[in-house]
């Protein structure tokens, strides 16, 4: 991690949300770039985060007060973004699947990939099979993203893969949540899986060459 | 038919039911849809579900109503009406018990976060919560499940709420997953802390379901023995589940869950039941596996 960004870094990490956006502010202030700001300073941090949850040294409540900071200091440098016609690296639609209310994950990715600069479009919970269909009708994505929680719910990402396939989509398909591992994804025809919300930002760009 | 006095202070073992959605499942509810819808689709198939329960010897079981509360089912979609999806749940399974089971009422969390980490607020979650123990006692319900819970914040509003609707009996569980120092649910809670707190905030039985197999479980029953003040019920998972293309598989066999409930009978643990993966078969083990051993030189009566 940059030194520079230090203590914006630990204010992120211990989740108080109003001194990462003040600490944002102050950087754009004193002409910071954007995307510095972005890439070396917050998604650092969120990645130290989400290494600590994945090896248990922090539990979901740091998680979530972590990527509330991480959703201030967006706040603070997206109409920045814009403005400096910061261009999307690419289009990910997002939701969790049917029988599954959970969206905690969902939502972290969501965070990441927005921070890492592409477009997300987040379709919510109890998502059937066909409002996937209909999402990558509409959005066009380059990336499809399910989420579930529950061995119960996420064999219902096969049925999402199936449909798709059977319209005639060939998005890929990338697959997450506490059960989920590289074998399952396979298995149902995921083009792959991630243990933290990082890793899922990697995997996007790998499934998106030129982002 | 055991009492409620036996559930709050048991002599002997008292067993309890299986996993109920993932049962549903494998007689073909389909991955995505809330078990409960089948108390109103496919009635015959949730009663005989419990009655196949108590015929394999659960002495207590869980009405189908885990998931209707108002959060989680109206954000899964469902428009059948909670008061109408708790009163065929209670009805199926009170029929199926027929006066030689207890009927207890499973219920879960509200699948959002509590304020100040999520959005929702404790007068939301105490509606929520409020609303379906109603409904449960008003269909003549006297014992009553808090199950899975991860956040003591949201385990304790829910006991809180429970107590003020008034049950003869209420059990709070957690859910625990292995980590470097102990398990932990998933909101960094050890089992020590959950059997203290809830045990002090008045549960009558408290304890785990769920979870990421006997491993992990056998530590966090310990836990629950040393520190809770009341009795402790173990619901653990047929081991920690593979999953693949067509669901999920449990590798723990009948037997093996049978000796394994038997192994936590002789720790100390008197309410015993099973979670997700554990159907009426591994129920029927259970038994003749504490049947099969006698503790302390005594024949145990179950």
């Amino acid at each position: 991690m940059t030194p520079e960004f230090d203590e914006l870094q630990t204010a992120l990490i211990g989740g108080n949300h109003v001194r990462t956006a003040e600490m944002t502010q102050s950087f754009v202030t004193s002409g910071a770039t954007p995307q510095d700001i972005l890439e070396k300073g917050l998604l650092p941090a969120m990645q130290v985060v989400g290494r600590r949850f994945r090896d248990g040294e922090v539990f979901l409540p740091e998680v979530l007060v972590a990527a509330r900071a991480m959703k201030s200091a967006m706040a603070v440098l997206e109409p920045l973004l814009a403005a400096a016609k910061y261009q999307s690296k690419g289009k990910v639609v997002l939701g969790t699947v049917k029988g599954d209310v959970h969206d905690i994950g969902k939502n972290l990715v969501g965070v990441m990939l927005r921070g890492a600069g592409f477009e997300v479009v987040d379709i919510g919970t109890g998502c059937a099979a066909e409002k996937f269909v209909d999402a990558v009708r509409k959005h066009q994505p380059h990336v499809l993203g399910l989420s579930a929680l529950l061995t119960t719910t996420m064999t219902y990402m096969k049925t999402v893969i199936d449909t798709l396939r059977s319209s005639g989509m060939d998005v890929p398909v990338i697959v997450g949540g506490a059960p989920v591992n590289a074998e399952f994804a396979q298995q149902i025809g995921a083009a792959g899986t991630a243990r933290t919300a990082g890793d899922a930002v990697e995997l996007v760009h790998r499934l998106i060459p030129q982002a | 038919m055991i009492s409620i006095h036996n559930l709050k202070d048991p002599s002997g073992p008292i067993l309890f039911d299986g996993g109920f959605g993932a049962a549903l499942q494998h007689r073909g509810l389909t991955s995505g849809t809330p078990p409960e819808t089948w108390n109103i689709a496919r009635p015959e198939e949730v009663r005989k579900l419990h009655a196949e329960f108590v015929a394999a010897g659960s002495a207590i079981i869980e009405s189908n109503t885990f998931g209707a509360n108002s959060c989680r089912w109206h954000a899964s979609g469902e428009r059948a009406p909670l008061g109408l999806v708790i009163h065929e749940a209670c009805r199926l399974a009170a029929s199926a018990a027929d006066a030689k089971a207890v009927v207890a009422a499973s219920t879960g969390p509200l699948g959002d976060v509590l304020e100040p980490y999520g959005e929702l607020s404790r007068e939301q979650g105490k509606h929520a919560f409020r609303e379906q123990y109603s409904m449960l006692k008003s269909e003549g319900i006297r014992v009553l499940l808090i199950e899975t819970m991860m956040s003591l914040d949201e385990a304790l509003l829910a006991l809180e709420t429970a107590k003020e609707v008034g049950f003869d009996a209420v059990g709070v569980t957690m859910t625990f997953e292995p980590g470097p120092h102990g398990p932990r649910t998933a909101f960094g809670v050890a089992p020590a802390e959950a059997a203290r707190r809830l045990s002090e905030a008045g549960a009558n039985i408290v304890g785990s379901n769920c979870g990421s197999g006997f491993d992990t479980m056998r530590i966090v029953a310990a836990e629950f023995l040393e520190h809770a003040g009341v009795p402790v019920l173990i619901q653990p998972n047929a081991g920690i589940p593979v999953v693949g293309a067509d669901g999920p598989m449990y590798p723990e066999t009948p037997e093996s869950f049978g000796e394994f409930l038997q192994e936590l009978y002789e720790t100390g643990v008197r309410l015993l039941g099973g979670c997700c993966g554990s159907g009426p078969e591994h129920i029927a083990c259970a038994k003749a596996a504490l049947r099969r051993h006698s503790v302390g030189g005594h024949r145990i009566n179950i």
